[in-house]
């Protein structure tokens, strides 16, 4: 019993550590938008991945600005944007008449508990961009 | 069991639990998804330079480095360095193109793109460093990052991605400090030896790239390598 009465502890700090249950961690919002006009015929994308590059939320953006909010768990994360020409008109899903990957950018980000933070995907008349964290 | 030898047991229970819950397997595979050349013997491929004078030497540096695997035997030949063919960085027929330029403030300090075919088999390859991050980097760092970015167009992935922990001596390791990881470790060599040797495309090593941001449009897949 008294082994037991030790081990059980132990192991759900041990587990515990491994993460919980989602719905008991403390989370933030995380608001991403775009600043600056997309070159045409790009499409965009945006992921929001932890640290060690698990994908938390992905989106394509054919056809218009960049804007997402996504509730978190608190924590580090990546926003990470890229961008792919299009031959002509950007499809709204599917590779059909995309090119490779032309661009990519990213920055880190913290979500803290109950707290909103933004990140702003900066895009540049040449199709350049960056991530700046607000 | 008596007590004092109750707790000796379940600390070295619970010590072994935690080194099982955090140690990094040596051995373990670190091939880019089984990515690799096609070829017949040791790979001989055609490293086009398109980097200014001042990453000459690095990539002179990655390329001796790597050449010591057996099954790697490349060339670097000079290519176009005007900003154009820096900035585009466009996939060559058949072989891997480096590059350098000031890309800006992508938060990456180098990228690494391949083109493959549905059987793993790279045709060909890019490796971009970003000068906005590395112009003004110490050495050490540049023959780092250069070393990394060509390696993965060989088909290898990190052996670590943890920026903070102890470096393991080769430049496939995420470190803040790049002075004791700017070459290739034994590790690689072996890695090589598995993707290049004794293998056929059914059974070549594969790793999943978690860890390493993975972007993949259509059938060319890019790494990258953050600045921090």
């Amino acid at each position: 019993m008294n082994r037991i009465r030790i081990l059980v502890p132990v192991a759900a700090a041990l587990l515990g550590g491994c993460g919980g249950s989602p719905a008991d961690q403390p989370t933030g919002t995380l608001d991403v938008g775009q600043q600056g006009t997309a070159p045409p015929r790009t499409a965009w994308y945006l992921r929001i991945e932890t640290t060690d590059a698990k994908p938390i939320v992905e989106h394509t953006y054919p056809n218009a600005p960049i804007a997402l909010t996504q509730d978190l768990a608190v924590g580090n994360y990546r926003v990470i944007s890229w961008n792919r020409p299009c031959s002509d008109a950007c499809p709204a899903s599917g590779d059909n008449g995309l090119g490779p990957l032309s661009q990519v950018c990213g920055a880190p980000v913290t979500v803290t508990k109950g707290t909103r933070v933004s990140a702003t995907v900066v895009i540049n008349t040449d199709g350049t961009c960056s991530v700046r964290v607000n | 069991m008596r007590p004092r030898l109750r707790h000796a047991a379940f600390v070295a229970v619970t010590a072994a639990m935690i080194v099982g819950f955090t140690a990094t397997p040596a051995a373990a595979s670190h091939s880019w998804n089984g990515y690799h050349w096609a070829r017949s013997g040791e790979a001989r491929l055609t490293i086009l330079s398109s980097v200014t004078s001042n990453w000459s030497n690095a990539l002179s540096v990655a390329n001796s480095d790597w050449n010591r695997s057996a099954y790697l035997q490349n060339t670097v030949v000079a290519s176009s360095t005007t900003s154009t063919a820096r900035q585009q960085c466009a996939f060559p027929s058949g072989a891997i193109r480096v590059c350098n330029f000031t890309y800006g403030n992508t938060g990456w300090s180098g990228l690494a793109s391949i083109r493959v075919t549905s059987g793993n088999h790279i045709t060909t390859g890019t490796a971009k460093m970003n000068d906005t991050f590395l112009a003004s980097a110490d050495s050490a760092k540049r023959q780092g990052v250069m070393c990394q970015e060509v390696g993965h167009d060989f088909g290898l992935a990190h052996q670590d991605e943890n920026f903070t922990n102890p470096n393991l001596g080769t430049c496939m390791d995420y470190t803040n400090n790049w002075s004791t990881n700017q070459h290739p470790n034994t590790h690689d060599y072996n890695q090589l030896a598995a993707q290049y040797g004794n293998h056929n495309d059914s059974t070549a090593a594969s790793r999943d790239t978690a860890g390493i941001t993975t972007i993949v449009t259509g059938d060319v897949v890019t790494l990258v390598t953050w600045a921090s």
